[in-house]
């Protein structure tokens, strides 16, 4: 159990970095006279963080089994569109819900047998799947956004408990909480590990590699239409280029949370904490009114750093 | 033998959906279809537009002649609403149009690449709504070389490119200066003693972000106290997340200028979440019917609504004019009026009659 340690040490870090990011944001908001560190913004952020934790878990499995999913973005998009137009023809809402799902399971089916038995790198696959649903979101209502269907939808996502905690921050403890389970206390969730390090070794020891991979986009593509779902009930307008470059933010929170891009290694708990320090430098950086230049140069950076300091400590560890 | 089957299935499978996917279009009510974009192409045209049309341009046949139109994107109803005039205009003279545009807002390469394709189709003009104001310099200077005269509508191109170029370049469009103004105007006449002001403002670097800002500032500049400024890039969400954190900042905030209406959406959402619509007003810009049935249900105070469907008839027309030898007029300022609750039905009415006269034979 080796790896185990080291991934608890990298695992640490992160926490330490997530404080770290707050109390320096606190200190600099609180000199500003800006409120940062309060109960209501640690909400917003976790708010704000949700959507793309839910797609970052989905990423995350992918990732973990040495692939990509580069559709997750334009899933999003398609997803709003189409459940807006559903529900706008007077669909129910669970009705129109469960078909968002069904479409995502359904494009993760696509990319999932493509990788495994197609044989076609993650990468291309999904650069493909991502821009063919994003024409599919601009075909089905002739690129036009979609508004003026019931707004009760907006529960979704509006629903607060005890009028503090945003329902988002239930949807990512769920889906984490899912997922962790079945990754540390199934054979489905030990295989996915084994198959991202090492694939050949897992498929002679009798592992279905193929069914696994495609169940991982599957996951992957179910998430990110529940995440579309989301997003819609948030702003209760679909616009079908929603969702533009989400991907490229799942993949930024998998990353510093320490999930290694060649698989096998991370802990999912580390994603969910990805999203969040983003979510936070977007927010704590927005409160101080930085200019938005120096806020991608700074999110760029923090990233580069996580994955910096993670391999500086896998390194020591060995 | 299996792998080949499976791909061979997930290939036909592919095509089934594309297939359904146009399908399910060309048979829906608001849509266009496939080809270049949405726009349709077996559109009719009205009497009305083609009357009013013919009766300004030269009187001769332009069936010869071919008009590529190279848009912005055409994800968004503002755009498409260009394109479809642009693509209406064409029809009623009888001239040959294709409708091309990037896929998102600020893809300067993909319309390099439509350009390009347009020159070695060999059409006789091009129409153009640059997706930033520099970067199209070496496309302009191809059709330069090829002798393809270019219009520019909507987003003009800066000077730099013009100076570069060493040739004028006809612009038809909304001055966002004025625009700007006339929002800073408002907002300065209902908060004399001022105000907490946020601004969100477009992509970084266009021409439209930087005269809607500035319009508004000459105005209302010395009257506001702008508290929070941020590039939501045009999109919902990003104006959403931005303004949840401005409230977070400045939980006093009063008006929030918004330089379109996506990211008004999205403003509004944060401030209803924050159930702060009594106190935080919200003024927009760009008038599509989403934004106008905002400012109808009070949830702007109001929006400065362009004229896309003029730039796109003025676009063809000077273009016939060119075709016919004659002269285009150089600029045409096709001006935006501020639609408040006062206005906003009227103004709405119109614009569906624009886009169901341009998409109602889709």
């Amino acid at each position: 159990m080796n790896t185990k340690h080291k991934i608890n040490l990298s695992n640490w870090m992160i926490y330490i970095g997530m404080v770290g990011i707050f109390l320096v944001f606190a200190i600099v908001c609180s000199a500003m006279g800006k409120n940062f560190l309060n109960l209501n913004n640690i909400m917003n952020i976790i708010n704000q963080a949700s959507i793309n934790a839910i797609i970052a878990i989905g990423a995350s499995l992918v990732i973990l089994t040495g692939g990509i999913d580069l559709s997750v973005g334009s899933v999003v998009g398609f997803v709003g569109i189409f459940l807006a137009m559903n529900l706008k023809a007077g669909m129910s809402i669970p009705l129109a819900i469960l078909l968002c799902l069904i479409c995502g399971v359904a494009i993760g089916l696509f990319n999932g047998i493509l990788v495994s038995y197609g044989k076609v790198p993650a990468f291309i696959t999904t650069l493909g799947s991502m821009q063919a649903v994003r024409g599919l979101a601009q075909i089905i209502n002739g690129g036009q956004a979609v508004s003026g269907f019931p707004l009760e939808i907006g529960a979704v996502m509006k629903t607060r408990f005890f009028g503090v905690v945003p329902i988002g921050v239930l949807y990512v403890a769920v889906f984490y909480t899912v997922m962790v389970l079945i990754l540390s206390y199934t054979k489905f969730g030990r295989r996915i590990y084994a198959i991202g390090g090492n694939a050949h070794a897992a498929r002679l020891s009798g592992i279905k590699v193929k069914r696994i991979e495609v169940s991982v986009y599957v996951l992957s593509g179910a998430f990110a239409a529940f995440a579309g779902v989301m997003l819609l009930s948030r702003l209760l307008y679909a616009d079908p280029s929603a969702g533009n470059s989400y991907e490229m933010d799942a993949i930024a929170a998998a990353v510093i949370g320490g999930i290694s891009m060649s698989g096998g290694k991370g802990r999912l708990a580390n994603t969910v904490v990805g999203a969040i320090i983003l979510a936070t430098l977007t927010n704590g950086l927005q409160i101080m009114n930085v200019a938005t230049y120096y806020q991608t140069v700074i999110t760029g950076l923090v990233i580069i750093i996580a994955v910096f300091a993670d391999k500086q400590k896998e390194r020591k560890a060995e | 033998m299996t792998k080949k089957m499976i791909s061979a299935l997930l290939c036909v499978s592919l095509a089934a959906a594309m297939t359904a996917g146009c399908g399910k279009d060309s048979g829906g009510q608001e849509s266009g279809s496939s080809g270049g974009g949405v726009v349709s192409e077996s559109a009719g045209v009205s009497d009305q537009l083609t009357e009013e049309l013919k009766a300004m341009v030269p009187d001769q046949d332009y069936s010869e002649f071919t008009v590529g139109f190279c848009g912005m994107t055409l994800n968004n109803e503002y755009h498409i609403i260009v394109a479809n005039a642009v693509q209406q205009s064409c029809k009623a003279l009888g001239m040959k149009v294709e409708i091309q545009a990037g896929s998102q807002h600020q893809s300067v390469e993909e319309q390099l690449t439509i350009i390009e394709n347009y020159i070695s189709q060999g059409v006789d003009g091009i129409i153009l709504v640059p997706a930033a104001s520099e970067g199209l310099v070496s496309a302009l200077q191809e059709c330069k070389n090829a002798d393809i005269p270019v219009i520019n509508l909507d987003t003009k191109l800066d000077d730099a490119t013009i100076e570069t170029l060493g040739e004028e370049i006809p612009f038809y469009g909304t001055d966002n200066y004025k625009g700007g103004q006339l929002v800073g105007e408002e907002v300065a006449e209902l908060y004399p003693d001022g105000c907490k002001t946020a601004i969100l403002r477009g992509v970084q670097g266009q021409t439209n972000d930087d005269d809607r800002y500035n319009g508004f500032l000459d105005k209302a500049g010395d009257v506001v106290e702008i508290v929070a400024e941020q590039h939501a890039d045009w999109e919902t969400d990003k104006g959403y997340t931005a303004i949840q954190n401005a409230i977070q900042a400045n939980p006093d905030l009063e008006v929030i200028y918004c330089e379109n209406d996506l990211m008004g959406i999205g403003a509004y959402q944060a401030v209803d979440e924050a159930g702060l619509t009594d106190q935080i007003k919200i003024f927009s810009y760009d008038g599509v019917t989403e934004g106008l049935q905002y400012v109808i249900d009070g949830k702007f105070v109001s929006t400065c609504a362009q004229q896309p469907v003029e730039m796109g008839k003025l676009g063809v027309v000077n273009m016939a004019k060119i075709f016919a030898g004659e002269e285009a007029e150089a600029y045409i300022d096709t001006g935006c009026q501020l639609v408040t609750s006062e206005n906003a039905e009227e103004v709405l009415e119109m614009t569906k009659q624009y886009t169901a006269e341009i998409s109602a034979t889709n």
